[in-house]
């Protein structure tokens, strides 16, 4: 690949669903990706599908996020393959339903444990490798409308969304004086493998009566009248890696269509 | 991108100008309002660099009978109206709540709110009539909280976002998206006359007054005006298509919301 690239990004999760949006977004725009991801199978397709359609290129890492070392070496891939990471965005993340009373310490922390510590690790990881290479890079984390209000069958999700947030606050008063911003955005309901997922176990929860209904009945309280795709998020979150944001930090850009009105 | 037109209002301030540039650099037809007849002159320096036309309309917008100007010079461009930015704002005189001067408290809640209710009145219909488009309010972070000695301001501000949602949730079904952007400290006029009251109210410097200020933003510094700019023309464009009731803080991360 010799097409000069914008500089590299890294975005966690991105083998499918917001993340492989986010990672075509960053290609179109001229950056070189890295698609860090568990899911090898898809993470490799999605990078090579990537790279045929767009002018840069995608490269898979395998990545836990709940792992350091492989956030490091994902990182160090970019640097090695576009020069710098320029664009880190934190996206991995999981949701897995329980009634309140029910919530389990195992659910409570593999989720947080994946969604709010990945996020500091990949933060942290990320702001070190911009720090070293003088990159005045852009921080951006996935949260949730989830994190901004509790949900009752998603309350461990919930904790790990506002931890986000106040990961992206903390975060962006350290990393300031580097010129390094960090912010979140927060999705309401998309319309990806989580929200599939998401759906049945809610079905089988008795926490809905068909299959489908619990994100049909979402759709009807969105302003604009539907879930988002996730190409609906994309614009925004391009509005944070963009120059446009620069005299944003610490803020959390609520993309739901008129959900929550914060 | 076809014709279309943008209203603008407080279009000779600060920011009001800045999002005239953009606009017009973004290949808008602009109408350009504010009290100051200065407004004609941004108009015809504007123009020069634009591909669509710019108009200029002098009005104050605190009272409906006052904004057929407006509407003239949307007649007299031709295309949709696609866009209302609602920038015009004042700042209160600094004091304590105690002591206000209820005409003080009427003229900023009537330029920073009922002059964007009558915006909207007047001009949702020519909005729809081309199909949808959106409107941006400019709120302020002093509307995310209040703030001693400017309880006019920031209340006017909050009500300003509040009424934001309020029309977002109404027009959603019309194809109009209403969104406000919350900046924080902006280098223009208004925030340099502030810096240089509060400075005066405390007998110190307005470097000094300054430093104080810019010290407490995690980015050590005001926005540029085109930076609110850049925020407004996002909301106005298709990357923003899926925003609506939404407020963006663009603010150097000096309050987190
Ligand atoms: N879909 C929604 O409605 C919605 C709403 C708000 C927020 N979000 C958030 O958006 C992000 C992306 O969600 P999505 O809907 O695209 O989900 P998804 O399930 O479609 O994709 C998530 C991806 O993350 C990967 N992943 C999971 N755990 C990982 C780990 N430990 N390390 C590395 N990769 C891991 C998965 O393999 C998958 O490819 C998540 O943080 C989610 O919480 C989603
Ligand atoms: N400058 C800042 O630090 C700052 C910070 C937060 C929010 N804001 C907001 O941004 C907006 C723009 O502010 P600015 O800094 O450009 O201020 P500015 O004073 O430079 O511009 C405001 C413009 O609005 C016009 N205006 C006032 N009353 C009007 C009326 N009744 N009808 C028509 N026009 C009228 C004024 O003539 C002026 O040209 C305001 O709403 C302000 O509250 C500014």
């Amino acid at each position: 690949m010799s097409a000069k690239t914008k500089g590299g990004a890294v975005v966690t999760g991105a083998a499918r669903g917001i993340g492989r949006q986010i990672a075509e977004g960053l290609v179109a725009d001229g950056y070189g990706v890295v698609i860090a991801d568990l899911d090898p199978t898809t993470g490799e397709a999605t990078a090579r599908a990537l790279t045929e359609a767009g002018a840069t290129e995608a490269i898979f890492v395998k990545v836990d996020v709940t792992d350091r070392a492989t956030i490091k070496a994902a990182i160090e891939a970019c640097r090695l393959r576009f020069g710098s990471l320029n664009v880190m965005i934190n996206n991995a993340g999981f949701n897995k339903p329980e009634p309140f009373l029910e919530i389990t310490e195992k659910t409570w922390r593999a989720i947080l444990e994946v969604n709010s510590l990945g996020v500091l690790v990949g933060i942290q990881e990320a702001g070190k490798a911009m720090i070293a290479d003088g990159i005045k890079g852009k921080i951006i984390n996935t949260a949730s409308i989830a994190g901004r209000t509790g949900f009752p069958d998603f309350a461990a999700y919930s904790v790990s969304k506002a931890a986000v947030i106040s990961l992206t606050q903390a975060a962006a008063r350290a990393l300031a004086p580097k010129g390094i911003t960090v912010n979140a955005f927060a999705p309401g309901v998309v319309a990806t493998p989580l929200w599939e997922q998401l759906d049945k176990d809610l079905y089988a929860m008795g926490a809905s009566a068909a299959p489908g209904e619990a994100m049909s009945s979402l759709a009807s309280q969105i302003l604009l009248g539907r879930v988002a795709d996730p190409k609906d998020v994309v614009g925004t979150v391009k509005f944070l890696w963009s120059e446009q944001s620069d005299y944003m930090t610490g803020q959390v850009l609520v993309i739901d269509g008129g959900m929550v009105l914060q | 991108m076809s014709a279309r037109v943008a209203i603008l209002t407080g279009a000779a301030g600060g920011v009001g100008r800045a999002v005239a540039e953009r606009f017009a650099r973004d290949g808008w037809s602009l109408v350009l309002v504010d009290t100051a007849d200065v407004v004609h002159q941004v108009a015809a320096e504007v123009d020069a660099s634009a591909e669509g036309r710019v108009v200029g309309a002098v009005a104050d917008i605190t009272k409906a009978e006052n904004l057929d100007p407006i509407e003239n010079a949307l007649r007299e461009i031709g295309q949709p109206l696609k866009f209302l930015g609602l920038i015009a704002g004042v700042l209160q005189e600094v004091g304590p709540i105690t002591t206000l001067d209820m005409n003080e408290w009427d003229r900023v809640m009537n330029v920073n709110l009922r002059a964007n209710v009558l915006m909207i009145q007047r001009f949702v219909p020519p909005l729809k009539e081309s199909g949808g488009g959106a409107i941006v309010t400019v709120s302020s972070w002093f509307g995310r909280s209040g703030h001693g000695l400017f309880a006019a301001y920031c209340a006017s501000k909050a009500g300003l976002i509040s009424l934001t949602q309020s029309a977002a949730a109404e027009l959603a079904d019309d194809n109009i998206r209403v969104n406000s952007v919350a900046p924080g400290n902006v280098a223009t006029r208004m925030h340099f006359a502030a810096l240089q009251e509060e400075a005066d109210n405390r007998g110190v410097s307005f470097e000094s007054m300054k430093k104080t200020e810019w010290d407490k933003i995690p980015l050590r510094r005001a926005a540029e005006p085109a930076e609110i700019a850049a925020a407004i023309a996002f909301l106005a464009g298709p990357d923003g298509a899926y925003l609506t009731g939404a407020t963006i803080d663009v603010n150097g991360g000096v309050l987190f919301t």
